[in-house]
């Protein structure tokens, strides 16, 4: 079993405009780390924050300008060859040939890994998909070629599975089936890195998550780790007191961030929920209730990629 | 590389507009097979009989136009009608209705291999154009990422195909017609005045063979291009424009003494054994004359060999181009 199976050190990419000279850059030393041994790794970012071309770059589609890849043990892109058996890939919207069926695709690529027939079968069952695999794909719905991107990653029985916005145009049901078959590959040993704008998907699913902005890793970890890594740096609390525009007055002159809204104060900018006890306290006034806002995924996300409700940095 | 090949040819032949070209090929064999039946017969007797009625109204005809000349002329003029000093034989009107396999073997051949390399050009450009327009390519490349084993596999596939193809449909056309010979015609040749040609049966399998390397070197030009250019209208664009409209402007120059350069004439040459073309000699006054003695001539072996380095580069810069590229 590999302890990591994505090492991303430093990753950089520029693309160059349709106008020579014109460059966009994409990844700015870019840094992910993705453990092994059945974890979902969840890859959150903005539009245009480099996710895809992290994916992109990891499965060998675009070349980095430097940093330095290893997935599975193995340098990316020189030994890409060898841990590419071991992968299993949906970059962006799955791509197929219309014209042929769904079981006709996926037959061409186990043809290309050498697997068995059997195994295309299985992964159909899997997506729920055998009761229309012969139809041809220029029928499917944006879902279940969807779900036909998800079988075909799953062809190989990979160790690491890279996945970018897997439910996109999945129903209800299709999305909790993807949520499921995730955790349930995660507990069969499979390392899921899962690219999504889905917060609460990853929220759901995720063990670990990194998020990343302008190219760059804003923050990485156990889920419950970010939270409150934003929390602390941007968290509020809610404080009941008897007056409200005296305790305002007082939080405010201790250097804290106090608003009203209705019969509560919203705090912010305390390290430490005492310090707002210890503050009220000195002058006088006792608060009656004091709640600490739970910041959920999106609000972390918000929060740490300078996209929160006020535009401020976190 | 086997399993990649394997999956690539299955693709090629699964693919509509190759059975749509397939079907378009077996419809228009048919349909020449029919033109060659009912515009020939066996009625070589009937064909003689023509003949003679033909050669006979002719010199009545020729007889009365003299006699209506020297009618309408002074006595001492009627020599200036002319005399008909010698009768056309039934021979010179003779057209032997028979549908010679012999004569036309090698011109259906020729036909076979012209319509197959347009047909390879499209197919090899289409199966990889349209894999880049559809994304496919870079999904297959999450499976295979060795590039240009992906490059050789496609290539490989739209060769194999295309003169397969190829040949199919030319043994078909073959057959069709022997078919018409057997019933409306000879295997041998009615041409009287043809001289005889040692190892006819040869040469005509060789130029089978040629026609099948021309199909190859043509499908494998339509691939390459489709690698470099990722779109398969412009790849046919590219291919046809250069050879019809380019090398058309490039062979009108210095009075058409560049032909012998070109492309087209390189895989005429390869087709036909040799590629023979006037050299322009300037004359004093400041004009042009040709002459059947001065001639270049390219052999079909120079030929294949040029060709051949032409394709060659072409898919070398489309592989490291498509090894280098970022696949968005």
């Amino acid at each position: 079993m590999t302890a990591t199976a994505v090492e991303v050190r430093a990753l950089t990419k520029s693309y160059r405009g349709r106008f020579r000279g014109a460059q966009r850059k994409a990844l700015d030393g870019l840094d992910l780390n993705v453990d092994g041994g059945g974890r979902v790794h969840g890859f959150l970012g903005p539009n245009g924050s480099g996710k895809t071309t992290t994916l992109r770059a990891l499965i060998g589609l675009v070349r980095a300008d430097s940093g330095d890849v290893r997935m599975l043990g193995r340098s990316v892109p020189h030994e890409l060859p060898d841990a590419v058996a071991e992968v299993g890939a949906l970059i962006e919207a799955p791509q197929f040939f219309r014209n042929f069926s769904g079981r006709r695709n996926l037959r061409y690529l186990s043809d290309v890994a050498g697997l068995s027939t059997a195994r295309v079968d299985e992964v159909l069952e899997i997506v729920d998909l055998a009761d229309r695999a012969d139809d041809l794909v220029k029928g499917y719905s944006l879902g279940m070629r969807q779900r036909l991107g998800v079988a075909a990653a799953l062809l190989k029985r990979p160790t690491l599975l890279l996945l970018d916005e897997p439910s996109n145009g999945l129903d209800p049901a299709g999305i909790r089936d993807v949520r499921s078959l995730l955790r349930r590959l995660a507990g069969e040993g499979t390392t899921v890195l899962l690219s999504s704008h889905l917060l609460a998907e990853v929220e759901q699913v995720c063990d670990e998550v990194t998020i990343v902005a302008h190219g760059r890793t804003i923050a990485s970890g156990p889920v419950r780790d970010v939270l409150s890594q934003a929390s602390s740096s941007g968290g509020r609390l809610r404080v009941r007191v008897p007056d409200l525009e005296a305790g305002r007055r007082t939080l405010t002159t201790a250097g804290l961030t106090a608003t009203a809204e209705g019969q509560e104060l919203l705090v912010t900018g305390a390290d430490d929920p005492a310090t707002v006890t210890r503050v009220l306290a000195e002058a006088g006034i006792y608060l009656s209730e004091l709640t600490s806002d739970r910041v959920g995924l999106e609000e972390a996300f918000l929060l740490l990629t300078d996209d929160g409700p006020t535009g401020e940095p976190a | 590389m086997s399993r990649l090949l394997n999956v690539e040819v299955r693709r090629f032949f699964a693919r509509r507009i190759t059975r749509w070209a397939c079907v378009a090929l077996l419809v228009g064999i048919v349909a020449v097979g029919i033109g060659t039946f009912v515009s020939n017969d066996n009625d070589v007797a009937a064909a003689h009989r023509a003949a003679q009625a033909t050669a006979e109204n002719f010199a009545r005809e020729q007889q009365a136009a003299i006699a209506d000349c020297q009618a309408h002329q002074p006595p001492d003029q009627a020599d200036q009608c002319g005399t008909v000093d010698q009768t056309p034989s039934a021979a010179a009107f003779y057209r032997d209705p028979r549908f010679s396999f012999h004569d036309h073997v090698r011109d259906l051949i020729g036909t076979g291999t012209v319509i197959g390399s347009l047909v390879g050009l499209l197919l090899a450009a289409s199966l990889i154009g349209a894999e880049w327009q559809a994304g496919t390519f870079a999904a297959l490349l999450t499976w295979e990422p060795r590039r240009p084993r992906v490059a050789a596999a496609k290539v490989a596939a739209v060769v194999l195909g295309s003169v397969a193809i190829a040949v199919v449909a030319t043994a078909l056309l073959l057959g069709v017609e022997a078919l018409v010979a057997a019933t409306h015609g000879t295997f041998g040749s009615v041409l009287q005045e043809r001289p005889p040609q040692p190892h006819f049966a040869a040469g005509t399998w060789a130029m089978a063979g040629r026609g099948a390397l021309v199909v190859a070197f043509v499908a494998a030009l339509g691939a390459g291009l489709a690698l470099l250019l990722r779109h398969t209208v412009a790849a046919v664009g590219v291919a046809i424009g250069y050879l019809i409209v380019g090398e058309g402007i490039i062979g009108s120059l210095r009075h058409g003494d560049v032909r012998h350069h070109l492309l087209q004439s390189r895989l005429d040459a390869l087709l036909n054994g040799r590629y023979v073309w006037p050299i322009p000699i300037r004359t004093p006054d400041g004009g042009v004359e040709f002459s059947p003695e001065h001639v270049r001539v390219v052999h079909a072996l120079a030929a294949g060999v040029e060709i051949g380095v032409v394709v060659a580069a072409l898919l070398l810069v489309a592989t490291v181009v498509l090894q280098r590229r970022d696949v968005t």
